[in-house]
């Protein structure tokens, strides 16, 4: 073939967009808090080697904090590859509606093309938000992006609203409830999982879990029977 | 293949992903006589035999716009695409049966087990006729430029109509191009793996103008050796989804 008369502007992979939202209220410090990191940090090998596996899809790694408000821990969409977690600490309120917001801001400015695949965002949390969650939610929901990403949500011990969590995820199953650090060990590694499914070209049934293996959603054995 | 002024082309690859993964390809391609039929199954893990729909997708559309060929502009924005959702609906439940699939009793015919897209095009003497449902691309490419026809431009992410919908016929969008016989022109029809495969659109539309360009500068012969080639590198190093391309030259 004669690549010099390849047809077409400059080819790109296309761009997964991973957000953790986590909880770092008062209530998570402690073991929470410290199985969250360990967690995440323990994610990041095995998001590379999906990476690595599939080279026409770049994922994107970012993640939000909330406690009395919400802020950016990983501010920059960072490819997988040069991916670090910072360990995070925990003290204040659940301010869970600023930190829908704030990434309802960032999805707002993505391109509506269909280059994009439908973002990843999964919410951690103990407890139940303290400020007002409707509005944080339906920013998110208002914004294209937000309506079409795969939302999953891991609730943290045996406080948490899970009516409010379903609400995030629309999708009673995506709701997973962690009731001991073991589990949310599981879970957490699970959700950084769903990037396979959604970086392989599908029809866009994702919103909702559609593409996602929920077979494959871990359960708790006989060993997990620590409680928070 | 030649009808009356027009040549026709196609080419299909599996995407690199369905190839890491070994899944079977999803789109189908189909030409004959002046008409041109791509398709895309969903491939999601709702639509497990997608890959079916897209073939049945094809064939059928192929044979509706043969059957149809002299009453296409008066029909084209009902009966036909009414045909078409309905002809397809019964390919896909006469798979299902043939295959000794199973069904739960008492439930509606679970269409999205098949879902497709579908693109069609059809070439008279004055005129071409296209139809969509659901993403993927047309370009029409002359000496001028290249322009998308039927582009839609609210759809982002995944989301596609698709003929396993309720009412599909509803969501096939469909348009008469009146024909300038008088100059060389080429229609391109791709699943959207192609056009997804490029940075932005504008990197799509180009390659457009470039087959046209190659065409005429190069013969089409050139581009039929060429075809494959160029489509297994496009999505190698793009969307790494599969792709089907039907072209048509008009000289």
């Amino acid at each position: 073939m004669n690549e010099r008369n390849l047809p077409g502007g400059e080819m790109s992979s296309r761009i997964l967009d991973f957000i953790w939202l986590a909880d770092c209220s008062g209530s998570m410090n402690g073991e929470k808090i410290q199985t969250l990191n360990y967690a995440i940090r323990q994610t990041i090998p095995d998001m590379r080697k999906e990476a690595d596996a599939n080279p026409n899809a770049s994922i994107m790694v970012r993640a939000v904090k909330f406690s009395d408000g919400a802020a950016w821990h990983v501010p920059t969409a960072t490819d997988i590859e040069d991916f670090n977690w910072v360990d995070l600490t925990a003290g204040g309120l659940t301010a869970m509606g600023m930190a829908l917001e704030l990434v309802a801001g960032e999805l707002k400015q993505f391109p509506t093309d269909t280059k994009r695949l439908p973002p990843v965002l999964v919410l951690l949390t103990d407890g139940q938000p303290t400020d007002d969650f409707k509005s944080g939610l339906d920013a998110l929901m208002a914004t294209p992006w937000g309506k079409k990403a795969v939302r999953i949500a891991i609730a943290i011990g045996k406080d948490v609203d899970l009516d409010i969590l379903e609400q995030f995820t629309a999708n009673r199953e995506l709701v997973l409830e962690a009731k001991n650090p073991q589990l949310l060990v599981k879970f957490i590694k699970w959700a950084s999982t769903v990037v396979k499914n959604v970086s392989a070209p599908s029809m866009g049934d994702t919103a909702g879990g559609g593409t996602l293996d929920m077979a494959s959603i871990p359960i708790a054995s006989v060993d997990d029977d620590e409680i928070w | 293949m030649k009808y009356g002024n027009w040549k026709l082309l196609g080419g299909i690859v599996d995407g690199a992903v369905h190839i890491r993964q070994e899944k079977p390809c999803q789109d189908a391609l189909f030409l004959q006589n002046g008409i041109a039929c791509v398709a895309d199954g969903h491939g999601s893990a709702s639509c497990p035999y997608s890959d079916e729909g897209a073939k049945a997708a094809v064939e059928i559309a192929a044979e509706i716009l043969a059957e149809m060929a002299s009453d296409i502009v008066a029909h084209k924005d009902i009966r036909l695409p009414k045909l078409i959702e309905t002809k397809w609906k019964e390919a896909v439940q006469a798979i299902h049966a043939e295959k000794g699939r199973e069904l739960e009793p008492d439930e509606p015919f679970p269409y999205i087990l098949y879902g497709t897209t579908l693109i069609a095009a059809a070439a008279a003497e004055s005129l071409v006729f296209v139809l969509q449902i659901g993403d993927g691309n047309i370009l029409l490419a002359d000496k001028e430029n290249a322009r998308p026809i039927l582009a839609v431009s609210d759809s982002i992410g995944e989301d596609t109509e698709s003929l396993c919908l309720d009412e599909a016929w509803t969501y096939i969008r469909t348009q008469i191009i009146p024909w300038n016989t008088q100059s060389p022109a080429m229609l391109l029809l791709s699943t959207d793996g192609y056009a997804k495969s490029f940075a932005d659109a504008a990197g799509f539309v180009k390659a457009g103008t470039d087959i046209y360009e190659i065409w005429q500068n190069e013969g089409i012969a050139y581009v039929e050796e060429n075809l494959h080639g160029w489509l297994r590198t496009t999505s190698d190093n793009g969307s790494g989804d599969d792709i089907a391309m039907g072209l048509m030259f008009f000289c």
